[in-house]
């Protein structure tokens, strides 16, 4: 999981300094792979999560065997690596098959996600005590990917992106508390 | 080449400011400089506006779709959209004789010569509209603030059966950016790829009367000072910033 994270020159420069920035790649075909290396080395994720054996200084592969942390307080698990609940880290989960456990924020991967998508209209959704962000397979030719950025200081999410995110005219209020009390994002200090 | 160039801009019945109109002027002055084969500039009003307290220069025809501004802007009632299509039909019904039309938002300033991306565009096949690769990058903020179409793409834009704000998809309401992307995806020519806003500032209110930038907002004024053309709406870009990237980019005509 070691390795260099290359500096983003999309990204304003104290993003890289001030959140751990995570890029979902999944479900990608042969033909986007150059999209993703192009995408990746643009945007300069502190970790790269996908379902390809990309050439990236830390990537977490989805079938992965071992857990990804970052400043070991943010640590990123999927079923093949999860061993429990710790408090004292921001646990994020990505799962293909509904099968949560406890944690700060729920990655859910795989083609059936879409539906999950278009059912509630919504990429991003509180579901009992669990923020679950859906980042499956999407109906589009170009390249799907969901971009997190996690504060370094609070340890809360605190922006997502989802490439398809357009085409959701109500996530305008995704990010604003006031008007959606149920947003999964959290800028406090 | 024969260009035409198009800004969407209104101001009701309200008198410009010397700010206004020095900033229409530089809008103006950049793209006749800039922009190869210049056909023609217009101006398409989203909403009726005055034509006796026009901001813009002389030589920039008005045209008005007679949409008067009583309610406010909203993602169902956009004046943007209003002035997009007045100025797509205007050139299909009324121009002659032109081989692109240009979108140039009327808040965006041009930097450099586009002679070689509009030659390179004019003479590809399969690629009807040029413009960064705002979409799909960046989630929320699409934008169509620099779009050059052939006409074909126009006609298409203008009549094409699958426009998403007739909402038949189940997509909601989409704005023209989020059409754009939908009707040319796969015939976009982005010679710019690097670009992914032209903003320095894209603040957004996340409650209790609180605002965020946008990770993507250019704050690094090496990067800024790099763009081909930036937003210069006081929204988008702090004065010294501006007067940095023109010191980069000074107008040749003046």
């Amino acid at each position: 999981m070691e390795g260099t994270t290359p500096m983003s020159h999309i990204l304003n420069p104290g993003t890289q300094q001030d959140f751990h920035i995570i890029l979902l790649a999944d479900m990608v075909k042969p033909e986007q792979e150059e999209e993703l290396q192009y995408f990746t080395k643009a945007l300069g994720p502190h970790v790269l999560v996908t379902d390809k054996d990309i050439s990236f200084g830390r990537s977490f592969n989805l079938d992965s065997t071992e857990t990804a942390a970052m400043d070991d307080t943010v640590v990123i698990h999927n079923t093949n690596t999860y061993t429990g609940y710790d408090e004292n880290k921001m646990n994020i989960y990505v799962s293909d098959a509904s099968t949560y456990h406890p944690s700060d924020l729920v990655l859910e991967v795989g083609d059936h996600v879409s539906n999950k998508t278009l059912k509630t209209n919504t990429f991003y959704r509180r579901c009992g005590d669990l923020n679950i962000a859906y980042c499956g397979g999407q109906p589009t030719d170009n390249l799907s990917w969901c971009l997190f950025l996690i504060s370094k200081e609070t340890h809360k999410l605190t922006w997502g992106m989802h490439s398809m995110q357009w085409a959701m005219a109500p996530m305008a209020n995704v990010y604003n508390r006031e008007l959606n009390p149920e947003s999964i994002f959290d800028y406090s200090v | 080449m024969r260009t035409l160039v198009f800004g969407v801009h209104h101001w009701g019945n309200r008198p410009p400011t010397h700010e206004e109109r020095g900033h229409c002027n530089e809008w103006y002055d950049r793209i006749t400089a800039f922009v190869p084969g210049v056909k023609d500039v217009f101006v398409a009003t989203g909403s009726y506006s005055n034509p006796n307290f026009s901001p813009l220069p002389e030589d920039v025809q008005l045209v008005q779709n007679n949409v008067h501004f009583d309610a406010p802007y909203s993602r169902d009632i956009n004046y943007f959209r209003n002035g997009f299509m007045t100025g797509i039909w205007h050139a299909l019904l009324n121009e002659k004789d032109w081989d692109v039309l240009f979108h140039i938002q009327t808040r965006v300033f041009m930097g450099a010569p586009l002679t070689d991306e509009l030659d390179q565009f004019s003479t590809m096949s399969g690629m009807d509209v040029m413009a960064p690769r705002f979409a799909q990058k960046i989630g929320t903020s699409i934008e169509i603030s620099i779009f050059a179409m052939k006409p074909e793409a126009v006609k298409k834009y203008a009549t094409s059966g699958v426009r998403q704000s007739l909402n038949i998809y189940g997509i909601p309401d989409v704005n023209c950016e989020e059409e754009a992307f939908i009707m040319f995806n796969k015939s976009w020519f982005n010679p710019w790829p690097d670009v992914i806003t032209t903003r320095a500032n894209d603040f957004m209110e996340i409650g209790d009367g609180k605002f965020i930038n946008s990770p993507f907002a250019i704050t690094n004024p090496e990067v800024l000072n790099s763009l081909p053309f930036i937003s210069a709406n006081d929204k988008h870009i702090s004065e010294p910033l501006l007067e940095g990237w023109k010191e980069q980019h000074p107008c040749p005509i003046y």
